[in-house]
C-alpha cells in the first residue's frame, strides 16, 4: 500500500496566474481521491505532474514517503488512465492491454494473459481483443485504456477522467468494476471528472479544483454540508446551492426573498461587512404546505411567485425569480469575473417533491431551516457559517 | 435551378464541347491509328457531358468539374508517356509518325542495359542520391523534432528558411558549387556531387519530416513513458511503430527526388563521365544510340518513382497531400 502527498507543488503559467497553485494534498495508502473542478481547472496537468510527465516549478511529490521530484516516470510506478486513452493503434486490445505490463522484466506470461482476459471480460471487451482501436467506438476504446491500467500491478492509480464516454448505463458498472478492483488489495488511486455526482458517490475523498487551485479537500459529505468557499458550494450539487445577495440589518440578513435571524457566532463572524451572500440548497427550500415543511421548526420563510416549474419524475424545480439593485449586480458579475464560473442567478431554484400540484405563475410559501443556510463574504469567497 | 445544378450542367456543356470539338478534328485531320486515340478520347468526354446532364439534379457527391479535370490531366500526363513509349519501341532508323506505337520493338531497352554510358550514369545517380539521403536523413530527423516539439524562439523563421531553401533554383547554386569544387580539385568526380545534392535533399527531407513528426500521435509517447517504458522500448516500441514508416516515406521520396535532380548533375559535371542519368539523357545523346535508347532509359528510370507509388501510396499521399485532406 502506497500513499501519496503534494507539497505545495507550483508549476507557473505562460501568464502571472499558474497553472498549478500551491498544491498540498495527503492522499492515504489504500484510499481514493477524486479531483473535480470545471473544465481547464488543471486537474490533468495535476496528474501529469504525478505521474513524471511534466514537470513542477517548485513543490515535492511524494510516494510512500519518499520525494520522487527527480525519479523519472519509470522510477515512480505510476499507472495512469490517460483521457483521450493512448491506445497504440498498430497493437489489437489484447496487446494495448498487455502493453503497460510487458514494460517491465520478469512478469509471468501465463499468469498476465489470464489477469488479461479477466478484465476483458468484467470491462466486456473479450469479443474485442483481437481487434484494432480503429475498429472500437470511443467508450470501447477508453474501457481499453482503463483495462491497461487495472491489468498492470502498480504503486499508484491516476485515471484521467475515465468515464467519460461511457454511456449512462455503461458507467455505473465500469465505475463499480473499477471500485472492486480498488477495494480488493486497497489500491491507492486519484481519478478527476467533471461529473459532481461521480466524485462524490464513488471517492472517499473530494478535492474541488479550479484555476489550478485547490479550493477544498474533504471527505464527500464535508464538502457538501459545509463548502469552504462560493465556489465550492456553487459547483457542487445538482442543481448547485442558490447563492443569492444579501445584507446584514442589526441582527437579521435580509435578501430579496426572505429575512432571517443571525446567530451571535455568525453575527460575530459577520464583523462589519456590508454585502454578503447567502447560500441556500434546492433541496432544503420546502413547501411550507407540505409534510416536511410542516415539521420545520427554526425556519426562514418568504412567499413568493413561481415563474416556472421543471418536472423530473423523481423531483420538481420550482424556479423562483427575484430583482436585485444594479451596483449589487455589477459586483456579483466581477466575482464571476474574478472566478471565471457562473455562479450567480436571478433566481431560486427549490427541488420539491414530484407529487406537489405546482404550476407556473402560482404562489407558493417556501420553508428554509434556518441552519441550513449558509453566508459567504463574496469578497474573498469564505464561508462564514460556523460548521454545525 | 439551384447553382450547384447549373455548375454541373455548365461542367457537361464543357466536357461536351471539348469532346465533340477534338472528335471532329480528329476526324477531319489525324490518320489512323491516332485517329482512333482522339475518337476515344472525344467519346469519354461526350459520355462525361451525358452523365453530367443525367446527374445535374440529383444529390450524389460528385463535382462533374473535378471529373472533367481528371480527365484532362490524364489525358495531358498519359499521351506524353504514350509518345515516349512509342519513340522507345520505334525501330532503329525509322521515324515515328504516329503516336499510337505501330512496329513495335524492344531492341532499344536492351540498347540502355548495355550501354556503359548509361549504366555510368545511373549508377553515378543512385549512388550520388543514395549518400545525399543518407546524410540528410538524421540531420532532417533532428531538425524537424526541435521544429515540432521545442518551444525555441524562432523555429517559425527556421521553417521558413528551410521552405525558402526548397524553392531556390538550385542551378543558381550550381556554378558557385563548380568554382568550390575546382579549387579543392574534386570537380567532376562522382562523390563530389553528395555536398552540393544536400541542397535539394536536406530541405526537402525536412520538410516532410516536419510533416511525419506533427502527425505523430505524440500522446503515446507520454502513455508509454508514463507505463515505465525505458528510452530504448521507447525507440521500439513507440517511435519505430509510429514514426518508422513515415520517416522510411520520406527518405525513399528524397531518394527519388535526388535520382531525378537534372540541374546540380548538368551543372556540376557536364561533360564528365560521372555525370548522372537525367543530365546524361538530356546533354550527352550523341554518345547513345539515338532517341529511341534515350526515350527507352527515360521509362524505365520511371520505374522508380512508379514503383514507390504502388509500394507506399497512402504514405506519399498523406505526406504530400496532407493540406488537401
Amino acid at each position: 500500500m502506497t500513499s501519496i502527498e503534494l507539497r505545495h507543488l507550483t508549476t507557473d503559467g505562460p501568464g502571472d496566474r499558474p497553472l498549478l497553485d500551491d498544491i498540498s494534498l495527503v492522499v492515504p495508502a489504500g484510499s481514493t481521491l477524486a479531483i473535480t473542478g470545471p473544465s481547464g481547472a488543471g486537474k490533468s496537468r495535476l496528474l501529469r505532474t504525478i505521474v513524471g510527465l511534466d514537470e513542477q516549478s517548485s513543490g515535492d511529490v511524494v510516494i510512500d514517503d519518499i520525494v520522487v521530484n527527480t525519479v523519472n516516470p519509470r522510477g515512480r510506478d505510476v499507472a495512469m488512465v490517460f483521457q483521450d486513452y493512448a491506445l497504440h493503434p498498430h497493437l489489437d486490445v489484447f496487446d494495448n492491454l498487455a502493453f503497460s505490463s510487458v514494460l517491465r522484466k520478469g512478469y509471468n506470461q501465463e499468469a498476465l494473459s489470464v489477469r488479461i482476459h479477466e478484465v476483458a471480460e468484467q470491462l466486456a471487451l473479450t469479443d474485442l481483443l483481437e481487434s484494432r482501436p480503429a475498429d472500437l467506438d470511443d467508450p470501447q476504446r477508453q474501457r481499453v485504456a482503463l483495462g491497461r491500467t487495472l491489468v498492470r500491478d502498480a504503486a499508484v492509480y491516476l485515471f484521467d477522467a475515465p468515464f467519460t464516454a461511457q454511456s449512462e448505463r455503461v458507467r455505473g458498472h465500469v465505475r463499480s468494476v473499477t471500485a472492486q478492483w480498488q477495494t480488493e488489495r486497497s489500491r491507492t488511486s486519484i481519478f478527476t471528472t467533471n461529473d459532481v455526482e461521480e466524485a462524490l458517490s464513488t471517492a472517499d475523498r473530494v478535492a474541488v479544483m479550479h484555476q489550478g487551485f485547490i479550493h477544498q479537500v474533504g471527505t464527500p459529505r464535508e464538502l457538501y454540508d459545509h463548502p469552504a468557499d462560493m465556489f465550492v458550494a456553487g459547483f457542487l450539487g445538482s442543481p448547485p446551492m442558490n447563492l443569492v445577495p444579501a445584507v446584514p440589518v442589526d441582527r437579521q440578513l435580509v435578501t430579496p426573498l426572505a429575512t432571517m435571524l443571525l446567530d451571535d457566532q455568525l453575527l460575530e463572524r459577520i464583523g462589519d461587512r456590508g454585502l454578503l451572500v447567502a447560500g441556500i440548497r434546492p433541496e432544503h427550500c420546502y413547501d411550507a404546505t407540505a409534510p416536511a415543511g410542516l415539521a420545520v421548526t427554526d425556519r426562514v420563510e418568504f412567499t413568493t411567485r413561481i415563474d416556472d416549474i421543471e418536472w423530473r419524475g423523481s423531483s420538481q424545480f420550482a424556479y423562483l425569480g427575484y430583482e436585485i439593485e444594479p451596483e449589487v449586480e455589477a459586483l456579483m458579475g466581477e466575482v464571476e469575473d474574478l472566478l471565471e464560473f457562473d455562479l450567480f442567478q436571478s433566481f431560486m431554484v427549490a427541488q420539491l417533491p414530484a407529487e406537489s400540484a405546482l404550476r407556473a405563475g402560482m404562489s407558493i410559501r417556501v420553508v428554509i431551516p434556518r441552519l441550513k443556510v449558509h453566508v459567504f463574504d463574496p469578497e474573498t469567497g469564505e464561508n462564514l457559517t460556523p460548521p454545525r | 435551378m439551384t447553382p450547384s445544378v447549373r455548375s454541373r450542367l455548365l461542367a457537361s456543356a464543357t466536357a461536351f464541347a471539348m469532346g465533340f470539338g477534338i472528335g471532329n478534328y480528329g476526324v477531319l485531320m489525324v490518320a489512323r491509328p491516332d485517329l482512333w486515340l482522339w475518337i476515344a478520347v472525344s467519346v469519354v468526354l461526350m459520355a462525361t457531358g451525358a452523365a453530367g446532364v443525367l446527374f445535374a439534379d440529383t444529390n450524389r457527391a460528385v463535382s462533374f468539374w473535378a471529373v472533367l479535370g481528371g480527365e484532362v490531366f490524364t489525358v495531358l500526363t498519359l499521351v506524353p508517356l504514350l509518345w515516349t513509349f512509342t519513340v522507345a519501341t520505334t525501330p532503329e532508323g525509322v521515324v515515328p509518325r504516329t503516336v499510337w506505337p505501330q512496329d513495335v520493338t524492344w531492341a532499344a531497352f536492351d540498347g540502355v542495359v548495355s550501354s556503359a554510358t548509361l549504366r555510368d550514369a545511373a549508377s553515378t545517380s543512385l549512388l550520388v542520391a543514395f549518400l545525399a539521403t543518407l546524410i540528410a536523413m538524421p540531420l532532417a530527423v533532428g531538425a524537424a523534432h526541435a521544429l515540432v516539439h521545442l518551444a525555441a524562439p524562432g523555429r517559425r523563421y527556421v521553417y521558413g528558411f528551410v521552405l525558402a531553401a526548397l524553392l531556390a533554383p538550385v542551378l543558381a547554386l550550381a556554378g558557385p558549387f563548380a568554382d568550390q569544387l575546382i579549387s579543392f580539385g574534386a570537380y567532376g568526380s562522382r562523390l563530389a556531387l553528395v555536398v552540393p545534392s544536400l541542397v535539394l535533399t536536406l530541405p526537402l527531407a525536412t520538410w516532410l519530416c516536419v510533416t511525419v513528426f506533427r502527425d505523430a500521435p505524440w500522446g503515446l509517447l507520454d502513455a508509454a513513458r508514463a507505463d515505465g517504458a525505458t528510452r530504448g522500448q521507447l525507440l521500439r516500441r513507440f517511435a519505430l511503430p509510429q514514426l518508422g514508416p513515415g520517416v522510411l516515406a520520406v527518405a525513399l521520396l528524397v531518394f527519388v527526388a535526388a535520382c531525378n535532380d537534372f540541374a546540380l548533375g548538368a551543372g556540376l559535371a557536364p561533360d564528365r563521365p560521372s555525370l548522372p542519368l537525367p543530365a546524361t539523357l538530356m546533354l550527352v545523346s550523341g554518345r547513345v544510340d539515338g532517341s529511341a535508347t534515350i526515350a527507352a532509359a527515360g521509362l524505365l528510370w520511371l520505374m522508380l518513382p512508379l514503383a514507390l507509388l504502388l509500394v507506399l501510396p497512402r504514405r506519399i499521399n498523406h505526406l504530400l497531400g496532407r493540406s488537401y485532406r
